[in-house]
């Protein structure tokens, strides 16, 4: 690993849910240091708090206790706003089952960030169509999500989640919904994105995919197991 | 800049949105906003065109332009040729009618040389002497003949008769009112203690007191009978070329009228606080039901753009998620909303002046006091679309703001 800047810092995260009167402790005290560059999996059986890690560290949610630093700044003292903005410059996020906007077309989802991010918008068409070529999705510019295949969706997520020149993506089981062969294309269009220096964190419970990373952290019932 | 950025990319939302949203729904909001806007418009229109109906009556049919009465405690107006002269001078007055009031018994199966009996088939009303040609030029009076005919000819001995002191036409006034009195009938008239005999030439029925309750006499005749002075008349009617006139003919009749002890009034001051206090009245009344509407299409509204916004959470988590500012979520909602508005503002515009204030100029509805028009006026539509347009933008807003402000995870996975 050439670049050993540590990116993001997790102290001691915990994230409880309550429901009624009853309270469910998903993550109790994560400790984690991720470094710019690195490819780095986060693994467990359902239920095990893998995809609620996730979540936290991409401040989608916020940890109900510990704390979470972003190029040392941390993010408790963020407001809503800066949450927002980080999640728009820095961070690049693609779901399990896409998350796309049904009333955009392939090109207009990937340049929301793009229209949200730049103030200049002359070149954001060109940009998305050259991010969604990247992706093998030259032809479906026009399509909507509904006339777009499971992994064709995949493919626009990422191309969105990419756009704006993330410094980390996150995928939380990107593959859940595709079968083996276009799992395999995903996850080699993510891996290759660290070529470009993107540090990456993917939520996956197939083992498969794990050699492929530089590192893998397994969680049980909301502790690190194993990393 | 960002401001301005963030409405672009709201606006860009929200077009996309109703592009693509169920046609059926978006015919159905846009139908809630013109229905809307028609309450709005019409209830307030209509109570108030109830009014401006009998206004405008009063005005056409009675007044005219200008009116010369008698001044506060004198009982005629005086020097009523040299008045007339006066007039006839000013360029600016197209036509005018002088009348002559007097008190009168009007009795049906009569003895001629009794004196009227209480009793008997008799009624009071105003006797009205007029010149007919002079008279039907200002105010139109044939128009109000329901039986019989005008007086254009041969006026002696001839009368029109106002549905007001006629039994068949005007039953709320039990016992006091001619009964079985028609077109041909003889009827006798007690004026100053003459009695004289008539023959019914028309009856007139309007929405007027001032023509309902009369009994319309040839000038000469009224004269004759009455044995008044031809310079003592009551009121005279003056039409203007130009009705903007007002003030400036006013003046110049000013001094003439006042040395005939006399008033002149425009047709809106004749007309007295009585109608001015209606319309406030209607006024507020359908401001009030104005309101109500408002208030349930809003709420409507409300919970439509709530629907779509509950319905859309995951998309509005997603949104956030990718890092979309929480305004631009607002705004797409609000600009949503205000589409809808303008859309059903301008399809109710066009009901309301193509098909809806054209029909009821030509039908308009019958209450007894007045022809109910439909009474819009531009300011009025105008601050009735902006009233629209406002509530729309808080019926948007408020649901995207209670949305947005939701957790961004739990709005994507639906917590």
């Amino acid at each position: 690993m050439k670049n050993k800047k540590t990116i993001l810092i997790a102290k001691n995260i915990t994230k409880t849910y309550i429901t009624g009167s009853v309270e469910t402790k998903v993550l109790r005290g994560i400790d984690l240091e991720i470094n710019e560059g690195e490819f780095v999996a986060i693994t467990g059986r359902s239920g095990s708090g893998k995809s609620t890690l996730l979540y936290v560290l991409s401040l989608l949610d916020r940890p109900t206790s510990g704390e979470i630093l972003f190029e040392s700044c941390d993010t408790k003292t963020f407001s809503e706003k800066m949450d927002s903005y980080c999640r728009l410059h820095h961070f690049g996020f693609v779901f399990q089952d896409y998350a796309l906007l049904p009333e955009l077309t392939a090109l207009e989802n990937v340049t929301i960030p793009m229209m949200v991010q730049k103030d200049n918008w002359d070149d954001i068409n060109d940009m998305g169509e050259k991010v969604l070529e990247q992706v093998g999705l030259k032809e479906k510019l026009k399509n909507y999500p509904s006339q777009l295949s499971g992994g064709e969706k995949q493919r626009v997520a990422v191309a969105r989640a990419v756009v704006n020149n993330p410094k980390v993506l996150f995928a939380d089981e990107p593959t859940a919904n595709l079968d083996s062969k276009r799992s395999d294309e995903i996850i080699g269009l993510i891996a290759g994105l660290r070529k470009k220096g993107l540090t990456i964190v993917l939520v996956t419970h197939e083992k498969k995919y794990l050699q492929k990373t530089d590192r893998v952290i397994e969680i049980s019932d909301g502790i690190i197991k194993k990393t | 800049m960002k401001s301005f950025k963030h409405f672009k990319i709201g606006f860009f939302l929200a077009s996309r949105q109703i592009k693509n949203a169920n046609l059926w729904v978006n015919i159905l909001i846009v139908f809630i906003m013109t229905v809307t806007f028609l309450n709005l418009v019409f209830i307030s229109g209509l109570l108030e065109g109830l009014v401006t109906g009998a206004s405008n009556d009063s005005r056409e049919h009675y007044s005219r332009d200008l009116i010369i009465t008698p001044d506060e405690n004198k009982i005629n107006i005086k020097n009523t040729t040299r008045l007339e002269k006066e007039i006839e001078s000013i360029p600016q007055i197209k036509n005018y009618s002088i009348r002559y009031l007097q008190a009168s018994q009007i009795e049906a199966d009569y003895s001629l040389f009794s004196r009227p009996n209480i009793e008997g088939n008799n009624t009071s009303g105003i006797l009205t002497g007029v010149d007919f040609e002079k008279e039907n030029q200002v105010t139109t009076l044939e128009d109000f003949i329901v039986e019989g005919e005008y007086v254009h000819e041969n006026p002696q001995n001839k009368i029109l008769i106002g549905s007001g002191l006629l039994a068949e036409y005007d039953s709320a006034i039990e016992g006091g009112s001619l009964e079985g009195v028609v077109v041909g009938d003889k009827v006798k008239i007690t004026a100053s203690g003459t009695p004289q005999e008539y023959t019914v030439s028309g009856i007139l029925k309007a929405k007027l007191n001032q023509i309902n309750n009369r009994v319309f006499i040839d000038k000469q005749q009224f004269i004759s009978l009455t044995g008044r002075a031809p310079q003592l008349s009551d009121e005279i009617a003056i039409t203007l070329l130009n009705p903007q006139e007002l003030e400036e003919t006013r003046n110049i009749l000013s001094s003439s009228v006042k040395s005939s002890e006399a008033k002149i009034e425009t047709w809106r001051e004749s007309q007295g606080q009585f109608f001015e206090d209606l319309s406030t009245t209607f006024t507020i009344l359908g401001a009030v039901i104005g309101a109500i509407g408002l208030a349930v299409a809003s709420v409507t509204l409300f919970i439509v753009i709530f629907i779509n916004a509950i319905s859309r959470e995951r998309y509005i988590g997603i949104l956030k998620g990718i890092g979309v500012d929480s305004s631009i979520i607002k705004y797409s909602y609000v600009f949503q909303s205000i589409f809808y508005a303008l859309i059903g503002s301008a399809i109710g515009l066009f009901l309301l002046y193509i098909f809806l204030v054209p029909y009821f100029d030509e039908n308009p509805i019958d209450f007894p006091f007045s022809d109910g028009i439909l009474d819009v006026t531009v300011t009025g539509v105008i601050l009735r679309v902006l009233i629209l347009f406002v509530s729309s933008v808080a019926a948007g807003f408020i649901p995207s703001h209670l949305i947005v402000k939701k957790n961004t995870i739990d709005s994507i996975l639906g917590r």
